[in-house]
């Protein structure tokens, strides 16, 4: 099979998975275990960056104590780190320049059995939000196609993290909805039940209710579901 | 897992999501549910809501005789939020007055409901709603859950004036016009503020308003719990063959009385 081949058939994959049940975690390991067959490396992860700036390791090729290492070590030091402060790939950095720019991350990488370690920035407009990290346990090097590859690779994990938000959001927006209804359903009855026990008219009864609301610092959903189950009278009402 | 504050929308760049990527379930057509959206956008400015455009969209497209959209809270009140017409929302309307019929059944129970003639087989289903349906000129029935994740929204009711159903293509576009309804159900809310429903959505609501109300009315007059004034207030309608809003009207006013006498309660 043709590395192109190869490729769309990755993408058709995501793509799929994006859409179908949604699930971040799978997405992201899906991403990681292709992205290792078609960059020849042995071994990936993903991170993301949090609001302070701390990285936080979401996917990896295995649950490896030492993977893992490697990956949260570079809050330290790294390609990640680097790769997060530029914004650009880091690949193909040489073991001597590898010990010398990160002489922890590289002793932990020959512990761990690998020679070298690639990044690949997840970027959304002009900022990064994480990174790809890929492990070879041979001095490998990435071509500029393969960088290409990777990138493309990357974007997608973005892309899946934009879909995650916009669901939630969309959950959220969607239960506020559901709220709103209720407590529109509410209040009505509550007017309802004060124009039967106080013989108000339906603006009097609102009234009523908004201000004991404002008076006592309640919501007037509040106000509206004692009401509506009896447990403010109309003379407590009028005597806030 | 502790990295799903990351993707709250205030952490990070903000990005407001493309209202055509929200939710799609299943295998949607993601091209056909933002088709919906720009068709409906770009008739939209001349007074009829999104979710009445979305209806009439529908109903031309699958070649309907109505379409309604309704939306229904967590107690199972319903509001009726489009229509793509009279009928459409009379038909919706109905539902939301006996308590029983396709689009009830298809947000209480979150999946599609079709039913081939209204004329055969529905006095068990639907024993109020089918004849009436029937007298308001419709035979063929469907309605699709509108939902968010694990949140009802409502349903998509579709009629026709003929018995049968819709074939598996024409299924999968009423499929994506549920998507494109749920779209803009969220989308019209996430322009309002947290706690007040968006005004094309709390308008259709104030019809009903007064149905409310009696409920409370009802239930304080006649000591009953506010199901089941709602029933009296339903039970009243229908044997007098009335729209439940106006019964209502009538209780409030005092021309109509359901209790049997006046009780002090406090």
């Amino acid at each position: 099979m043709t590395n192109e081949l190869r490729l769309t058939r990755v993408f058709v994959e995501l793509a799929d998975t994006l859409i179908d049940e949604f699930d971040v975690l799978d997405f992201l390991s899906v991403l990681t275990d292709r992205s290792v067959g078609l960059l020849n490396a042995d071994a990936a992860g993903v991170i993301l960056l949090d609001p302070h700036g701390v990285m936080h390791v979401v996917a990896s090729t295995s649950d490896q104590a030492q993977l893992l290492e490697l990956l949260e070590l570079q809050n330290e030091e790294g390609p990640c780190l680097d790769c997060l402060a530029t914004g650009r790939a880091v690949v193909n950095v040489g073991l001597a320049e590898a010990q010398e720019r990160w002489p922890a991350f590289t002793r932990a990488l020959a512990d761990g059995g690998f020679q070298s370690a690639h990044a690949i920035p997840l970027r959304l407009r002009d900022s990064v939000v994480g990174a790809m990290n890929l492990f070879c346990t041979t001095e490998s090097r990435l071509s500029d196609d393969d960088v290409a590859v990777g990138q493309a690779l990357a974007d997608i994990a973005t892309i899946g993290l934009l879909q995650e938000r916009a669901v939630r959001q969309s959950g959220l927006i969607a239960e506020q909805l559901q709220a709103a209804l209720d407590n529109r359903v509410l209040i009505e009855q509550a007017k309802g039940s004060l124009m039967a026990s106080a013989g108000l008219d339906v603006d009097q009864a609102f009234q009523l209710m908004r201000t004991y609301s404002r008076r006592n610092n309640v919501s007037v959903r509040e106000t509206a579901r004692r009401v509506a189950e009896r447990s403010l009278s109309v003379d407590q009402l009028r005597q806030s | 897992m502790g990295f799903r504050y990351l993707l709250d929308g205030d952490a990070g760049p903000d990005v407001a999501p493309d209202p055509g990527l929200l939710l799609l379930p299943g295998d949607m057509n993601v091209t056909t549910v933002t088709q919906i959206l720009a068709t409906i956008h770009g008739q939209s400015g001349g007074g009829t809501s999104l979710p009445d455009l979305l209806c009439m969209d529908c109903a031309q497209t699958l070649r309907l005789t109505a379409v309604g959209m309704t939306l229904t809270n967590t107690a199972g009140h319903r509001t009726v939020v489009g229509a793509s017409g009279l009928i459409a929302s009379r038909v919706e309307e109905l539902q939301s007055d006996v308590g029983e019929g396709p689009s009830v059944d298809a947000s209480l129970a979150s999946r599609s409901v079709i039913h081939d003639d209204l004329m055969i087989d529905s006095g068990a289903r639907w024993p109020i709603f089918a004849p009436a349906a029937v007298a308001a000129g419709i035979r063929g029935v469907s309605a699709l859950p509108l939902r968010v994740g694990g949140v009802r929204l409502g349903s998509l009711g579709l009629y026709r004036s003929s018995p049968g159903h819709l074939d598996d293509a024409q299924s999968d576009t009423a499929e994506t016009y549920a998507a494109a309804a749920v779209a803009v159900l969220v989308g019209l809310q996430g322009e309002a503020t947290e706690t007040a429903l968006h005004p094309d959505l709390a308008a259709p609501m104030a019809y009903r308003a007064v149905i409310h109300q009696a409920t409370g009315f009802l239930s304080v007059k006649a000591s009953l719990e506010m199901s089941e004034a709602l029933l009296l207030l339903r039970a009243n309608a229908f044997a007098a063959d009335r729209p439940l809003v106006d019964v209502a009207h009538d209780v409030l006013s005092g021309q109509l009385r359901l209790h049997p006498e006046e009780k002090e309660d406090d």
